[in-house]
C-alpha cells in the first residue's frame, strides 16, 4: 500500500485536483471530521478549534496559498471592526469604509483587475496582455460575509465579537466557505454561544440532503454537463431540437450544480448541529420575476436587497428611484458573478426584467394572479425568460450566445427530435427527472424526507452504496468541479 | 434531573455513529472493490473508484501500468487469411473514433439493416491518436463486443499537430497492435486544411489497403467549419462502403441501402480526460 501517495493527495494542496465535497479525499477526511468531531463536539473551544482548523485546511486543499489571504482579510476586518464599535459618529464611518475598502479593494485586485484593464486599454486603443492573476475561490462568498458582519455592527444591529476565534470560525466554516450559502453573522454567531445539540432527526434531515446533493450534483448535473459543453463549444455543428435540449438542459444543470453543493453544505451543518438556513426554493416553479429571485439563491439575492438596494433607497424614493435602484442592484449582481460584460448584461436584463413585473403588477393591481390560468402563463414567461438569459451566462462570448440563440431557430426541424430521444436516451431521462424532482410541492417533499427517515438503516446502507457506485457509473473523466467556484 | 436532562441532551445520537460507520463500511467496500481485478457483476460492468493507484509503491507502478496498457495483442496479419465476417456470414463492425462518428454512424447502421450485419459504436469527443495510442480502449472494446470488422476515425484532431510523425508514430503502432487480427480500415480525417502529415503518417503504418483516404472527398460542412453535416456525412460513409466492398484488405459485401432509417445504433460515449 503506497501510504506515502494516499498522505500525499490527501494532505497537500493540488491545483489539478481541488477538494470538493464530491470527492474519494473528502470521504476519507469527512470520516476523520466526524469521528474527531463526536469528541470534542461538548466543549467549545477545542470545538470551535478544530472546525476552524479544519476549514482552514479545507481551504488550503481548495486554493493552496490563497489561505493565507484570507486569514489576513479576516484578522484585517476583525481588527478595524473593533475599533470601528469603540467609535462614535464620524470615526464609526471612516472605519467602515476602510472595511470596505480592504475587502473590496482585494476582492476587486483578483476578480476585477484584468477586466477592468482590459476595458481601459480598449478606451485608450491600445494592444492588453492579461496580468497573471489568478482568483482565488470563493472569494466573492467570503467578502460578502466580512462585509456583511462589518455592516451590521455598524449598523449596531450586530454587537461586535470579541472573541475572535467564533468570529473566524463564522467566516471560515467549511461547508459554506468556498460556495455559500452566504451565512449572515445575526443568525450564526449566537449559534456558537449555545451548547451545541446534536439532534436525530437533525442529523437524519442532514445526511438526507447530502445524498440528494450528491445525487443532484454528481448524477443530474455532471451528466447532464457532457452533452451541454459539447453544444455550447460547437453551436454550429447541432441542429435547432438538439441545441434548445442544451439550453433546457443547461438551465437545469445550473439548478442542481448550485443547489445540490448547497445541499450538501447546508445538510453537513445539520449534522454537526449548525442551522445555515436555505439557498433555494423549487425556482423554476416562479410564477414571476420577483418571486424567481425570492427562490433562486436566496442568500446573495437578500444580501443584495439588505446591503445594495435598501441603501440606495430601496422603494423610499419614488417609482424612478425604486426602478434604478433595482436596476443598479442587479447590474451589480451581474458582475458579481464574474469579470465580464455577459454578466453585467445577464444582470441587466434581470433588472429591466424585475422593473416590468413591478409596472405589470401596478397595472394589473395585483388581481391576476388570483387566477391559475394566470398564474400558468406567468410561470411560462419566467420560466423562458430565465432559462433564455442562461444562454449568456454559459456561452463564452456575446457572439456564441447569439450563434446558439440563431441556431434554435434557423435550424429548427421537429424531425431531430426523435432521432435525439434515441441517441441522447439517458440525457433525456436524467432530464425529465431532475425536472420531476423539482416539480415536487415543498409539502410532498417534506413527506419523502421523513420516509427516508424511517427507512432501515440497512436499507440507508444499500442506498448510499447504490449512490455512490451510479456517480462512478456516469462520471466523464475527472470529478467536475462545481460551476460557483468560479464567482 | 436537570443533570439528566442535561447528560441525555448532550449525548451522541445513535444515528450519527450509524453515519459514521455507514461512511466507513462504504469506503472499505470501495476501497476493497478497486482493487479487485474483476469489474463486472453478472455481465454488467461495474466501474471502481480510482484508489487502486494507491495500492503499489512508485517504482512497482510504472512496469503495472505498463502491462495493464498493453492487453497482449498481437500483430496485425499481414497475407491475411482472416474472414471480416462471423461463422454466419454476418459482420459484426466496431466503428470507434472521435467526433466525427456522430453522423458516420447513423448511415453506417442504415448499412448493417439493409446487409443483415450489426454494429456497435464508440464516441470520444477529441480524441487523438494520442488517447487512443496511450489506453488499451481500443482493445477493451474489440474484447467486450468482439467485432469481426473495425473502422476506426482518428486523427481530425491532430491536423495540425507540427512533427507529427516523431509525436504520433508510436501511437498508431500501439492503436494497430490493439486490433489484433480483427480486419480494419482506418477512416482518415476529412481535411478542411493541409494537414502537417497525419495522413501520410497512418497510411504508411497500415497501408493503403487498409487506409480510406477521406481528405480527397469534398464536405459541406457545419459552421465550426470542421464537422461534415449529417447529410455530407452519409456521402462519405457511402464512399467509404464501396471502398469497403472494392477496395479494402479484406472486402465485404455492402449493399447500398435502399432507405434511410435514421435509427441511432447502440453508442458508448466518451469525454476527453482534464491531463
Amino acid at each position: 500500500m503506497n501510504f506515502k501517495e494516499l498522505l500525499y493527495d490527501v494532505f497537500v494542496y493540488r491545483p489539478e485536483a481541488p477538494l470538493l465535497f464530491n470527492s474519494f479525499e473528502f470521504l476519507v477526511l469527512g470520516i476523520l471530521v466526524l469521528a474527531i468531531y463526536a469528541a470534542v463536539y461538548r466543549h467549545k473551544r477545542p470545538r470551535t478549534l478544530f472546525l476552524l482548523a479544519f476549514s482552514l485546511f479545507f481551504y488550503y486543499k481548495t486554493s493552496g496559498i490563497f489561505v493565507l489571504l484570507l486569514i489576513g482579510t479576516l484578522v484585517a476586518v476583525y481588527l478595524m471592526t473593533r475599533r470601528m464599535s469603540r467609535c462614535e459618529g464620524g470615526g464609526r464611518k471612516w472605519w467602515l469604509a476602510g472595511v470596505v475598502a480592504v475587502v473590496l479593494g482585494v476582492l476587486g485586485y483578483f476578480k476585477y483587475a484584468n477586466f477592468l484593464g482590459e476595458n481601459f486599454f480598449l478606451i485608450i486603443g491600445k494592444e492588453f496582455h492579461h496580468w497573471d492573476i489568478l482568483l482565488p475561490v470563493g472569494i466573492s462568498f467570503y467578502s460578502f460575509q466580512l462585509l456583511s458582519y462589518a455592516i451590521d455592527v455598524y449598523r449596531r444591529e450586530l454587537e461586535e465579537e470579541k472573541d475572535f476565534l467564533d468570529y473566524a470560525f463564522y467566516i471560515t466554516f467549511f461547508p459554506q466557505l468556498v460556495a455559500g450559502p452566504i451565512v449572515r453573522a445575526k443568525s450564526f454567531l449566537p449559534q456558537l454561544k449555545k451548547d451545541i445539540v446534536l439532534n436525530r432527526n437533525e442529523i437524519e434531515k442532514g445526511f438526507f440532503l447530502i445524498m440528494m446533493g450528491l445525487f443532484k450534483k454528481s448524477i443530474l448535473a455532471d451528466y447532464l454537463s457532457q452533452y451541454n459543453d459539447l453544444v455550447f463549444a460547437n453551436p454550429g455543428a447541432y441542429s435547432g431540437v438538439e441545441t434548445l435540449m442544451a439550453i433546457y438542459g443547461y438551465a437545469i444543470q445550473i439548478y442542481c450544480d448550485f443547489s445540490g453543493y448547497t445541499d450538501m453544505a447546508i445538510g453537513m451543518g445539520k449534522m454537526m448541529g449548525f442551522d445555515l438556513g436555505i439557498n433555494f426554493n423549487k425556482p423554476y416553479q416562479s410564477t414571476s420575476l420577483t418571486d424567481f429571485w425570492r427562490r433562486w439563491h436566496i442568500s446573495l439575492s437578500s444580501w443584495l436587497r439588505d446591503y445594495l438596494y435598501i441603501p440606495l433607497g430601496g422603494n423610499r424614493k419614488g417609482k424612478f428611484r425604486t426602478y434604478l435602484n433595482l436596476l443598479i442592484t442587479m447590474l451589480l449582481g451581474g458582475l458579481w458573478h464574474g469579470a465580464n460584460w455577459k454578466f453585467i448584461f445577464w444582470g441587466g436584463m434581470h433588472g429591466v426584467g424585475l422593473i416590468v413585473d413591478k409596472l405589470w403588477q401596478i397595472i394589473t393591481k395585483g388581481k391576476l394572479k388570483e387566477y391559475r390560468i394566470a398564474r400558468i402563463v406567468g410561470w411560462f414567461i419566467t420560466l423562458h425568460f430565465v432559462v433564455f438569459l442562461w444562454i449568456f451566462f454559459r456561452a463564452d462570448s456575446f457572439a456564441t450566445a447569439w450563434e446558439i440563440i440563431g441556431q434554435v431557430f434557423n435550424s429548427f426541424d421537429l424531425a431531430y427530435l426523435p432521432v435525439f430521444f434515441e441517441t441522447r436516451k439517458l440525457f433525456v431521462l436524467l432530464l425529465l427527472l431532475a425536472v420531476a424532482i423539482h416539480a415536487i410541492p415543498s409539502s410532498k417533499f417534506g413527506k419523502v424526507e421523513r420516509a427516508y427517515i424511517r427507512t432501515p438503516f440497512l436499507v440507508k446502507v444499500v442506498a448510499f452504496i447504490i449512490l455512490i457506485q451510479c456517480i462512478l457509473q456516469i462520471k466523464s473523466s475527472d470529478v467536475q468541479p462545481f460551476i460557483y467556484f468560479q464567482f | 434531573m436537570t443533570d439528566n436532562n442535561a447528560k441525555r441532551r448532550s449525548r451522541i445520537p445513535r444515528s450519527y455513529w450509524g453515519y459514521l460507520a455507514l461512511m466507513v463500511v462504504s469506503l472499505m467496500l470501495f476501497s476493497c472493490y478497486a482493487f479487485l481485478c474483476k469489474d463486472t457483476l453478472v455481465s454488467f460492468d461495474l466501474k471502481k473508484m480510482s484508489i487502486a493507484k494507491y495500492a503499489v509503491s512508485d517504482t512497482l507502478k510504472q512496469d503495472t501500468l505498463k502491462t495493464i496498457d498493453t492487453l497482449v495483442a498481437e500483430e496485425p496479419v499481414k497475407d491475411s487469411t482472416l474472414s471480416p465476417t462471423d461463422s454466419t456470414g454476418k459482420v459484426h463492425f466496431l466503428l470507434i473514433g472521435d467526433s466525427m462518428n456522430e453522423y458516420l454512424r447513423i448511415r453506417l447502421n442504415d448499412y448493417c439493416i439493409a446487409n443483415g450485419y450489426d454494429m456497435y459504436c464508440v464516441i470520444w469527443y477529441g480524441a487523438t491518436t494520442k488517447q487512443y495510442g496511450t489506453s488499451d480502449t481500443i482493445a477493451y472494446f474489440i474484447k467486450k463486443h468482439e467485432p469481426t470488422y473495425v473502422l476506426l476515425t482518428i486523427g481530425s484532431n491532430e491536423l495540425f499537430v507540427r512533427d507529427i510523425i516523431e509525436k504520433r508514430t508510436d501511437y498508431v503502432k500501439h492503436i494497430v497492435k490493439q486490433l489484433g487480427r480483427t480486419p480494419f480500415v482506418w477512416v482518415g480525417p476529412p481535411n478542411w486544411k493541409d494537414d502537417t502529415g497525419i495522413n501520410e503518417m497512418i497510411v504508411t503504418n497500415v497501408g493503403e489497403s487498409r487506409y480510406f483516404e477521406s481528405k480527397k472527398l469534398k464536405y459541406d460542412r457545419y459552421k465550426d467549419g470542421a464537422h461534415p453535416t449529417r447529410e455530407s456525412a452519409s456521402m462519405w460513409m457511402d464512399s467509404i462502403a464501396v471502398y469497403l466492398s472494392r477496395d479494402a484488405h479484406s472486402p465485404i459485401e455492402m449493399t447500398p441501402p435502399e432507405q434511410k432509417y435514421n435509427k441511432v445504433p447502440h453508442t458508448t460515449i466518451l469525454q476527453m480526460v482534464r491531463e
